[in-house]
């Protein structure tokens, strides 16, 4: 009877543990404008809040050092942030390494997309935004006038070839801007940069299964714990109705999506998007969206955005040269309507 | 009693309830995982609990909790207006010191869900339009609505 009893009581411990629920993913609001959702089913609560904590440590570093609404507040403890650096032109200015690392990754970047991706227009994204998010215009035709008027005020702004010097002095690390016209903007780099750093951490900490949804556009992939592939399944969002239009099978990779489709604002029935091309000044209309897929979210994240402005001819120049060497993989939604894939490994499925 | 008899006796009783506990689990799992097409979720701020469930094909809105809104706002939140087919959230967006309300509509027939007043500087995510799988994410307000999607962990 005493074993029956003992073993009912296993029986019902038993239940009670297969019945625990798996821990809900966890959300930040507050970084990088943007929704950041990560899942880290580990049931371990202390570990699992010790890994958020430090999760949104990362954030919220790079969301302050990268603001380029206003200056850091009292309570931020960095020298400078990209705000503070805008307003100060041809001074040295010395600032904390780990800005210091983010710009000289874009400045890398700038140099092997040969200067398609270039994080010193932000004089430039800040008029064509002003048209994108202007009620009167959103998702409708731009007035001929109106964009005459555009076309100005970016005559009158110059790209510049070297924008910024970064040096480093004795463990001291200084920026300066070389040009009236330059305005640093890092938001096409810095969510998947500290994406990345979240990523290598979780790695470094010996996390298998995780996913980080780093806005809409930007996955960076452990696992998946709850599937006997172990992959993820990542549907595409077709651009120009509503459904996906391909599947993805992926772990271990960071993803990041280009696109014209949220925000946007017509101009003789085209779309006039927030990526806008340093070559041209303007928002470019070859493909509705560029997906990247890679081992690195920072690097994809300003990839993304670099490709989308290129001509075909150059993009596929692009991908012949650096496809093997970066690891990365292209799904492209054409401003045809078609679909191209440069692809290695990945198993892509169209619908 | 014969002791061989009672070792197998207890033999056959775990294996028994190994064979139970394995089933529970099995039906655990399935359950926990188990995906609807046609649903859509509004979430309120930082919980990953769903405050109001959109079942399209029950044609049914499931209201989860309670929004824990200051006395002051007189009304109890979320309200759900099954005539006018919308929900409405009191978002984190303040305008004078109060917080402003998010208007979501939904369409049981066209399995969509939009956005269609919320208070927020550009207006993000009521311009995001009807969407019938797009996740609506409204950052100020601290609202979003997620479709469950059958076919893929994530959409990008």
């Amino acid at each position: 009877m005493k074993k029956i009893i003992a073993l009912m009581m296993i029986m019902m411990l038993s239940m009670s543990l297969v019945a625990c629920t798996r821990p809900k993913p966890h959300v930040f609001y507050d970084y990088m404008d943007t929704l950041i959702v990560i899942d880290i089913p580990i049931y371990n609560k202390k570990q699992r809040s010790e890994l958020l904590e430090h999760i949104e440590e990362i954030y919220k570093t790079y969301h302050d050092l990268t603001n380029n609404y206003g200056p850091l507040s009292n309570d931020e403890d960095f020298k400078e942030n990209i705000y503070s650096i805008n307003q100060k032109i041809n001074q040295e200015i010395e600032i904390d390494k780990e800005l210091y690392d983010l710009l000289q990754e874009a400045k890398t970047i700038h140099e092997l997309t040969n200067g398609y991706f270039d994080v010193s227009i932000g004089k430039i994204v800040d008029i064509w935004k002003d048209i994108i998010l202007n009620d009167e215009y959103f998702h409708r035709e731009i007035p001929q006038v109106v964009f005459d008027q555009v076309l100005i005020q970016l005559q009158a702004i110059d790209v510049v070839e070297e924008p910024f010097v970064l040096t480093e002095d004795n463990g001291s690390y200084y920026v300066r801007l070389t040009h009236e016209d330059v305005k640093l903007d890092l938001g096409a780099i810095s969510k998947g940069y500290a994406t990345q750093l979240v990523y290598d951490y979780l790695i470094e900490e010996g996390i298998t299964y995780f996913s980080i949804n780093a806005g809409t556009s930007s996955l960076s992939l452990g696992k998946k714990i709850d599937r006997e592939s172990k992959m993820y399944h990542i549907t595409l969002a077709n651009p120009v109705e509503n459904g996906q239009y391909g599947m993805l099978y992926v772990q271990n990779k960071a993803i990041n999506t280009s696109g014209n489709f949220e925000q946007y604002a017509l101009y003789n029935d085209l779309r006039y998007h927030h990526v806008i091309s340093p070559k041209t000044k303007l928002p470019a209309q070859h493909y509705h969206t560029v997906t990247v897929i890679g081992d690195d979210a920072g690097l994809l994240d300003a990839l993304s955005t670099a490709l989308f402005s290129m001509s075909s001819d150059d993009f596929e120049v692009f991908i012949d040269e650096h496809q093997e060497t970066l690891n990365l993989e292209v799904i492209r939604f054409n401003y045809d309507e078609t679909v191209s894939t440069f692809l290695l490994d990945t198993v892509f499925e169209a619908f | 009693m014969n002791q061989g008899n009672q070792k197998k006796r207890d033999i056959m009783l775990a294996v028994l309830l190994f064979i139970l506990l394995g089933g529970v689990f099995i039906a655990f799992r399935l359950l926990a995982f188990k995906d609807d097409a046609s649903m859509a979720y509004v979430y309120y701020g930082t919980s990953s609990d769903p405050i109001v469930t959109i079942a399209f094909t029950e044609q049914q809105i499931i209201r989860h909790y309670d929004q824990d809104t200051p006395a002051s706002y007189e009304k109890d939140y979320p309200i759900i207006d099954e005539d006018n087919q919308t929900i409405t959230i009191l978002g984190d967006y303040m305008i004078d010191g109060i917080r402003q309300d998010v208007v979501i509509k939904y369409d049981f027939a066209k399995k969509s869900v939009q956005i269609i007043e919320e208070q927020s500087p550009n207006h993000i995510c009521s311009r995001e339009g009807e969407s019938t799988g797009w996740p609506l994410i409204c950052l100020p307000n601290r609202v979003r609505v997620e479709f469950v999607n059958d076919q893929g962990d994530f959409t990008v």
